[in-house]
């Protein structure tokens, strides 16, 4: 029992930050989705950034693109980084998991699926945190420790 | 007379460290919370509404559509054929404002009037937040009765512009 409490609090002590906060430039929306999270390229948009597959590509000032550099819809520099990314992928036929700041306006993320679209990726997973009771009032991001 | 040998043992007491342990892994485990994450599949890319429609987009013209508008004051619920629903947000317009629950049902009956309709047409004005559109999705997928979930429109959309796909 000593050995089996031992291995516990090592555990619990390896993942323990006392100083843990929300993060708040990037907090998912509550769903009541329960689907299971697949596996894909990850986009995800930050209020303060964008990234691809945890790579930093462009900035953002309060969620949105700004002047970045487009080719009509398309977002030049995600557009590039998510064609190297779907490169990378044997067969190129993962999905794009969108993980997406909860107060990210439509304008930014219709530009950025379009953009998606354009890199080959005709669908998408919006990743969400699941098991919410009902339709929505929208919830920050959990708070405290996350395995 | 024989010395007899007198092995002398010694016990660590652990009591006090097991004690420490056991008070330990429940503070640890009450200062975690578990986050589950889950998914929205959406199997088709965003549709230009205001592009120039292609044979299959007019072909679509033809075909029953409902269609869910996101403003910046609520909702508006449109079925081929049917009226307009118009649903204000309940306070303020914030994330949290919006009337999913009336949404709810609005889906219900759009989904009386379409019962062979899975795809739903989902138009966010451009300054919507991601968690209303978020939000949509969960009402248009399925409506929960009791332990029961019954499908509505489990194939979402998302379309720049007013939704309609005419010019």
């Amino acid at each position: 029992m000593m050995d089996m409490f031992t291995i516990i609090l090592v555990f619990l002590l390896v993942f323990f930050d006392p100083e843990a906060r929300p993060d708040p430039e990037f907090q998912l929306p509550s769903s009541v989705a329960t689907q299971q999270v697949a596996e894909g390229t990850t986009l995800r948009v930050r209020r303060d950034a964008i990234e691809v597959n945890g790579q930093s590509v462009l900035p953002l000032v309060d969620g949105e693109l700004g002047n970045a550099a487009r080719d009509g819809r398309r977002v030049l520099a995600v557009l590039g980084a998510l064609e190297a990314a779907r490169a990378q992928v044997p067969g190129g036929e993962l999905p794009l998991m969108v993980e997406c700041d909860q107060a990210v306006p439509w304008s930014t993320l219709g530009d950025l699926l379009a953009t998606a679209a354009g890199a080959g990726f005709q669908s998408y997973r919006f990743v969400v945190l699941g098991g919410a009771d009902g339709p929505i009032p929208p919830a920050g991001a959990a708070p405290g420790q996350v395995f | 007379m024989r010395r007899r040998r007198v092995q002398a043992t010694a016990e660590l007491d652990l009591i006090p460290v097991l004690s420490l342990v056991v008070h330990l892994v429940p503070m640890l485990l009450l200062s975690v919370r578990f986050m589950t994450l889950a998914e929205h599949p959406v199997d088709r890319a965003p549709v230009e509404a205001t592009e120039a429609p292609s044979r299959e987009k007019l072909e679509a013209q033809e075909e029953e559509r409902v269609i869910v508008r996101i403003t910046a004051t609520g909702f508006a619920v449109r079925g081929a054929g049917d009226g307009e629903a118009q649903i204000a947000c309940t306070g303020g317009c914030g994330p949290g404002d919006y009337d999913y629950r009336a949404l709810g049902d609005a889906m219900v009956a759009a989904k009386g009037l379409h019962p062979r309709v899975q795809q739903v047409i989902v138009a966010p004005d451009p300054g919507v937040p991601y968690a209303v559109i978020i939000g949509v999705m969960d009402a248009t997928r399925s409506r929960r009765a009791g332990d029961r979930e019954e499908p509505l429109f489990p194939q979402p959309v998302l379309v720049t512009g007013s939704g309609e796909l005419r010019p």
